[in-house]
């Protein structure tokens, strides 16, 4: 594998994903500065598709995000499974290893995302399942803020209950800006003030992604569509508050020709250079408080 | 209030079966029917993607009745999404709420083997990396079965998509799967000696060609000699197919 320097701040990526848009990123080889990764989607695979993997990453940078580790499921930790996710961490080297903050599992798995509820036993348990695999993968676990659209009675809220455990566990956050503009429609909360909330140390990763509003009060998040513009401002947003940080332009289903994807590439930095511009003159939201 | 992981349990058993399950404590049972939507969705398009002949063959109705009664009813252990497939095989075997023919159910052991040749994690064996002959042997070339290779056997002509797996006409079919250099799988109709041959390579892949010869001419109760070219020429065929590897040479 090639050998890449620590990323710049600026740096922004892209899923890799079979199909078309291999084939564009393969062909065109275009300006990234790295490709992400569903571990689960390629430790298991074989043949010509793993020869062409493994030769993008003689061009690009690797992060990894992962699917099914289920940090907070009631189910015992998959030891084999973590061990199969280390192999695959130690052969291809990425920056970071990210999952979501979430489980996925109860006695089975069901391959999607769901809420552990806000509650402090439940802080528990994940904050020590955290450091179990921390341990484990010899890596720090970067997770993410994951959409939701209800969730079990709590006895915090959603953001007391990441910042509790960033801390506790002392991992660092996948900032996604798209779930929390989804959460906050969902919710009825104010998504800059809960950004402005986060630790800004902790955040080493950002994605941000389409969604599907299906009722005034509710988005559904499919990363099947372009980015808006209430996320593209909350990025803004972002960016001005904590700088610029690593980050990727999701796009899972109804995936367009790779030149589209990269005009949105290209509006991420433009913000990004945009908002380094505005902290370089101390216009940092909070800092002329 | 309810332990955290008792709702956990809730949450998860209102996704797979919302109709039998009240929703979790707190929980918009609007909203989490979205929940199971979206779960249900993610798994029944992986598996249209592995069985889309026998989705197409079965009817939208029926197929996502299957589906869904799989989504509820059997649970998944491994952590690959990829594995889903192998376990609806089995569960279509066992189910009895849709009645499917022993062709269906053929064609869709048909496409499992299709959608895990695609994804397998072995690699094509390259020549150069091939186990090394006995030593002393007389120097004659042998080949290998290339390790991304099925030979798959059937009642029915399942590569055939003008073939009805309604019907209840077998045709014994020998299929040779595997997967070629760009990745894709390639399948091959071959006659039972054609399929003999190749078990024979593969039970003996350090043996001459004239020795398998020999071995196959027992089978079939023909003389070698008159076996001898036909095998020649097949596996021209399966090496320039891919489906042998020249491993080198032996006696």
């Amino acid at each position: 594998m090639a050998n890449f320097q620590a990323s710049k701040l600026s740096d922004v990526g892209l899923g890799l994903r079979r199909g078309m848009l291999m084939h564009e990123i393969e062909t065109t080889t275009p300006d990234l500065d790295f490709l992400e990764v569903a571990p689960e989607n390629w430790m298991r695979l074989g043949g010509a598709v793993k020869r062409r993997f493994e030769a993008l990453l003689e061009h690009y940078p690797l992060y990894t995000h992962g699917l099914s580790l289920s940090i907070g499921g009631p189910a015992p930790l998959d030891w084999a499974f973590i061990d199969a996710i280390k192999q695959f961490l130690d052969r291809y080297q990425p920056v970071l290893y990210s999952e979501h903050l979430s489980f996925c599992s109860d006695h089975a798995h069901l391959y999607d995302l769901m809420p552990i509820p806000f509650t402090e036993d439940a802080v528990n348990h994940v904050v020590a399942r955290i450091q179990q695999v921390q341990d484990r993968l010899g890596r720090r676990l970067v997770l993410e803020n994951v959409s939701y659209y209800t969730a079990p009675t709590a006895e915090l809220s959603e953001l007391e209950f990441i910042t509790t455990i960033l801390a506790r566990a002392d991992c660092d956050l996948l900032l996604d800006v798209n779930n929390v503009y989804v959460n906050s429609v969902n919710h009825q909360y104010d998504p800059r003030a809960f950004i402005n909330a986060l630790p800004p140390a902790r955040v080493r990763y950002v994605h941000v992604a389409g969604h599907w509003q299906i009722e005034p009060d509710l988005i559904i998040d499919t990363h099947g569509a372009p980015v808006s513009d209430p996320v593209w401002d909350l990025l803004s947003h972002t960016y001005t508050r904590l700088g610029a940080v690593p980050t990727l332009l999701e796009r899972d289903f109804e995936i367009p020709p790779l030149s589209e994807l990269m005009g949105e590439v290209a509006h991420i930095r433009a913000l990004a250079a945009s908002a380094q511009a505005k902290r370089g003159l101390g216009l940092a939201e909070g800092s002329l408080a | 209030m309810t332990d955290f992981q008792s709702l956990q349990r809730q949450f998860a058993a209102f996704i797979r079966d919302p109709h039998n399950t009240p929703p979790p404590p707190g929980c918009d049972a609007a909203r989490m029917q979205h929940y199971h939507q979206l779960f249900f969705n993610n798994f029944d398009g992986v598996l249209e993607l592995a069985y889309p002949r026998l989705c197409a063959e079965v009817g939208a109705a029926p197929w996502l009745e299957l589906t869904r009664l799989f989504f509820q009813t059997v649970p998944q252990h491994s952590p690959y999404l990829s594995d889903v497939p192998a376990q609806f095989a089995e569960f279509l075997d066992a189910q009895t709420a849709q009645s499917l023919s022993d062709g269906q159910i053929e064609l869709a052991a048909f496409e499992l083997a299709c959608f895990e040749l695609k994804t397998a994690d072995d690699e094509p064996r390259r020549t150069d990396e091939a186990d090394q002959p006995p030593q002393g042997a007389a120097l004659k070339p042998t080949w290998v079965i290339n390790p991304d290779t099925i030979l798959f056997e059937s009642l029915y002509p399942v590569h055939d998509p003008n073939w009805d797996p309604r019907g209840t006409a077998q045709t014994p079919t020998f299929l040779v799967l595997v997967r070629d250099p760009a990745g894709l799988v390639q399948t091959y109709a071959v006659s039972l000696a054609s399929a003999r041959l190749l078990h024979l390579i593969h039970a003996h892949p350090w043996q001459p060609l004239a020795v398998v010869i020999d071995a196959l001419a027992q089978e079939l109760n023909q003389p070698a000699a008159r076996l001898l070219p036909l095998a020649q020429q097949q596996i021209t065929q399966w090496f320039d197919a891919h489906v042998l590897l020249a491993a080198g040479v032996a006696g």
